[in-house]
């Protein structure tokens, strides 16, 4: 059974609430840019396989991700074709909604109408007969509202009743002489389809397509003349063949809409309007959008404070006592200082990530992520692309990943793929836990802007406001250097602002937070032991005579993991950084958060008695020996924090990049493009920032 | 004798680990058209019953 409908109808949240899974929804069109699949029981407790596929307005697919919605509709790319569609209807929005439902109906396979969101409806004084909408569309019209599980039981019916109907046709006629017009691609078609009905479908639908899609792979040749042919008989007709199909839908669901909706409040201002004229105003819309985003980066830094502080209490507890409870050597070394220092250092960023996905998931649920996409399409068309690349950008502050494959609703190839090459730059959740280490070790927690905010809060602010600025720079450059195009006007869908639902924000926050920790226990775990056995071996003999310290330095320097952050060190020294951070850094490209668990690690191993000490202290009063003063300076935490920025150590995001842009040698290419150009950015910012420092008197 | 051979499992256990988690993810890149994100960052969908893309 697939789940088709136009963005934002709640395709996902009706999908979640059938097959008890959580899949990603959001306020906001364009959540979902895959193809997922579920299961649930049938009211005959039948297993029946749901498919959720990405929002389109029509079948003829402007973008990649409406292409996998009319995959897995009409049975392409290896996907069988659906024993029954449910197309997700918005109630309040029926007459555009309409347009996509005339379609799949034509195509004559068993057909249900989740009539969704009628409370949305409802609450705008919108009413719709439902039983009058059966008649209309020959077809069942079931509603739903999914947010809260209604209407559910009845639609699982239907979905098993659905196949004793008759099969639905096209819901209104054509005028005989565009019948007759279009009658000989009709039978071409049919004679190259898999079901009739596609063909009847296809010809009207392709007198408007102004190149044939590639899945009619050698027949494009044959079909084209064809297509052209059918144009002129129906221009000869009296009727605009490029619009053709579109009047005729619009005039026919104008006419379903005037008989079965009524509307209580036609023209009156909704609360969203109201909202709007503060929200998206030309001075307070921009004022507004930086203020929110003061507000969240300030509160993952102060707010998640004291539960950092409780985790790290925890972790260095558990520490403690493991180290008490076993004989000292190697596997106690392993244990205490590879695991719970190199693991423990990272959890204690749990608070801050749960905090960033809680504040994300109030954005994309309150309607808000839309309206920043809006706001920002002035800014976008200066760099050439439009406000709807901004959303994948925005979605880039939790994970590069899911945001490149959510450039998927970008139309323009050329922008769509300058829209890929910058969102790395976008500060990921991964970031957090590095500039939160360095933050808390060396900037003061002093009150700026009249006690507003603290500095802390304001640099990491600054942090994500540097790497969204050369975004914008970069994807300027490329648009007009490499995917030099045109910009075309953005048409976005603005939803209605609703009040995020607390369990669905919760789920989300726990479902990030189980991700985190499963990356913990894993790879960076993983990490961690690795890194401690290349920090611990092989044994170096140390004399008698030296302290503690000395002797654990001594040791670090002659292991497997000293000697190779030898060989890196000349090339980091000119930005500031010793061996320590070199070895961090390289060995963060496995994942950014190993930057933190491998500082964890090195300056855990050995340590002289062995009660755990909080990275950032450790960090903060670090001395360097052959000077005798600290190790590490602002300047140079600012420096690798710039680094951390610019830096794509992300093996995902290569791999995702290769994939979204063409995949094969094409794909590879633009991913060591953007591999190349974020390194080189990296470590020119970073030497910049300390060396421009040091001239400046700066330490 | 005994804690050394411990600790080569695990440290060989951790390098078979990173090493398959760093084959599959470049093999993703090969991953069909329509195929969704298992990078592990926490934008797949927590499944409750049966669940798969493609």
């Amino acid at each position: 059974m697939a789940l088709v409908g136009n963005p934002n109808t709640g395709k996902s949240t009706l999908f979640n609430a059938l097959t008890g899974m959580r899949q990603r929804v959001g306020n906001f069109a364009g959540v979902t840019v895959e193809r997922v699949e579920g299961a649930m029981r049938g009211p005959n407790g039948e297993q029946v396989t749901i498919v959720d596929v990405p929002g389109c307005y029509g079948l003829s697919p402007a973008s990649p991700d409406e292409e996998i919605a009319l995959g897995v509709l009409r049975g392409m790319y290896g996907e069988p074709i659906p024993d029954v569609v449910v197309v997700v209807a918005d109630a309040l929005h029926l007459e555009r909604n309409l347009y996509l439902v005339s379609q799949v109906l034509e195509l004559g396979l068993p057909t249900i109408i989740a009539l969704n969101q009628i409370d949305a409806a409802a609450d705008a004084g919108v009413e719709v007969d439902a039983i009058a909408l059966i008649h209309e569309l020959g077809a069942p019209v079931i509603p739903t509202i999914a947010t809260r599980g209604e209407g559910l039981d009845v639609l699982r019916k239907a979905m098993v009743s659905v196949l004793d109907l008759p099969l639905p046709i096209r819901p209104f006629s054509l005028a005989p002489e565009i019948r007759d017009a279009l009658a000989p691609l009709t039978e071409l078609l049919a004679e190259r389809s898999v079901r009739a009905p596609f063909a009847a479908h296809d010809a009207l639908r392709l007198l408007a397509v102004p190149k044939l899609e590639s899945w009619y792979g050698a027949s494009r040749d044959v079909l084209a003349p064809m297509v052209d042919e059918a144009r002129i008989a129906v221009a000869a007709a009296g009727a605009n063949p490029r619009s053709l199909e579109a009047e005729l839908r619009y005039g026919w669901s104008g006419g379903v809409v005037s008989r079965t909706v009524v509307n209580h409040n036609v023209g009156a201002r909704t609360s969203s309007d109201r909202i709007d004229a503060v929200v998206l105003h030309r001075l307070w819309g921009p004022m507004l959008f930086v203020a929110v985003m003061a507000l969240v980066f300030q509160a993952i830094f102060t707010w998640a404070q004291p539960l950092m502080t409780g985790v790290e209490w925890m972790v260095s507890q558990v520490g403690d006592a493991v180290g008490s409870l076993l004989p000292e050597g190697d596997l106690r070394g392993l244990l205490v200082d590879g695991v719970i220092g190199g693991v423990g250092s990272v959890l204690v960023f749990l608070p801050q990530i749960a905090m960033l996905f809680l504040f994300i998931g109030v954005l994309e649920d309150s309607g808000y992520m839309a309206r920043a996409a809006f706001l920002m399409d002035r800014l976008m068309r200066r760099v050439g692309l439009h406000g709807k690349s901004f959303i994948p950008m925005i979605s880039g502050f939790a994970c590069a990943v899911p945001a490149i494959m959510a450039t998927r609703t970008i139309e323009e190839p050329k922008d769509r793929l300058a829209t890929i090459m910058v969102v790395p730059l976008m500060s990921c959740s991964a970031r957090l836990p590095v500039y939160t280490l360095l933050i808390g070790a060396f900037v003061p927690p002093v009150a700026v802007l009249g006690g507003l905010f603290s500095l802390q809060g304001v640099t990491m602010l600054l942090m994500y406001a540097l790497g969204t600025v050369t975004a914008l720079v970069v994807a300027a450059f490329f648009k007009s250097t490499l995917l030099r195009g045109p910009v075309r006007p953005m048409i976005l869908e603005m939803p209605l602002y609703r009040l995020p639902n607390l369990r669905t924000l919760l789920q989300n926050v726990w479902h990030r937070a189980q991700m985190f920790l499963r990356r913990a226990g894993t790879v960076i775990l993983s990490c961690s032991v690795i890194l401690w056995a290349l920090a611990t071996y092989p044994k170096t003999d140390v004399p008698a005579n030296l302290s503690a310290e000395a002797a654990h330095e001594m040791q670090l320097e002659h292991s497997a993991l000293g000697h190779i952050g030898k060989v890196i060190e000349p090339l980091v020294r000119p930005l500031g950084y010793d061996w320590k951070i070199g070895v961090s850094i390289a060995a963060s490209f496995a994942a950014r958060e190993v930057f933190v668990s491998t500082m964890g690690t090195i300056y855990g191993v050995g340590e002289a008695d062995e009660t755990s000490v909080a990275l950032r202290q450790r960090l903060r009063s670090e001395v360097n020996a052959s000077t005798g003063g600290l190790q590490y300076s602002p300047l140079v935490a600012l420096g690798l924090m710039v680094f951390y920025v610019y830096a794509l150590m992300c093996i995902s995001t290569v791999a995702v990049t290769v994939r979204e842009a063409g995949g094969g040698r094409i794909g590879w290419r633009w991913a060591a493009i953007q591999f190349g150009y974020m390194l080189g950015l990296a470590y020119t910012a970073a030497l910049a920032v300390y060396q421009g420092g040091r001239m400046l008197g700066f330490h | 004798m005994a804690e050394r051979l411990i600790i080569g499992a695990i440290v060989l256990a951790a390098t078979t680990y990173i090493a398959a988690k760093v084959w599959r993810t470049i093999a993703a890149a090969r991953a069909p058209k329509s195929a969704g994100c298992d990078s592990g960052c926490g934008c797949e969908p927590v499944s409750t019953g049966s669940a798969s893309k493609r």
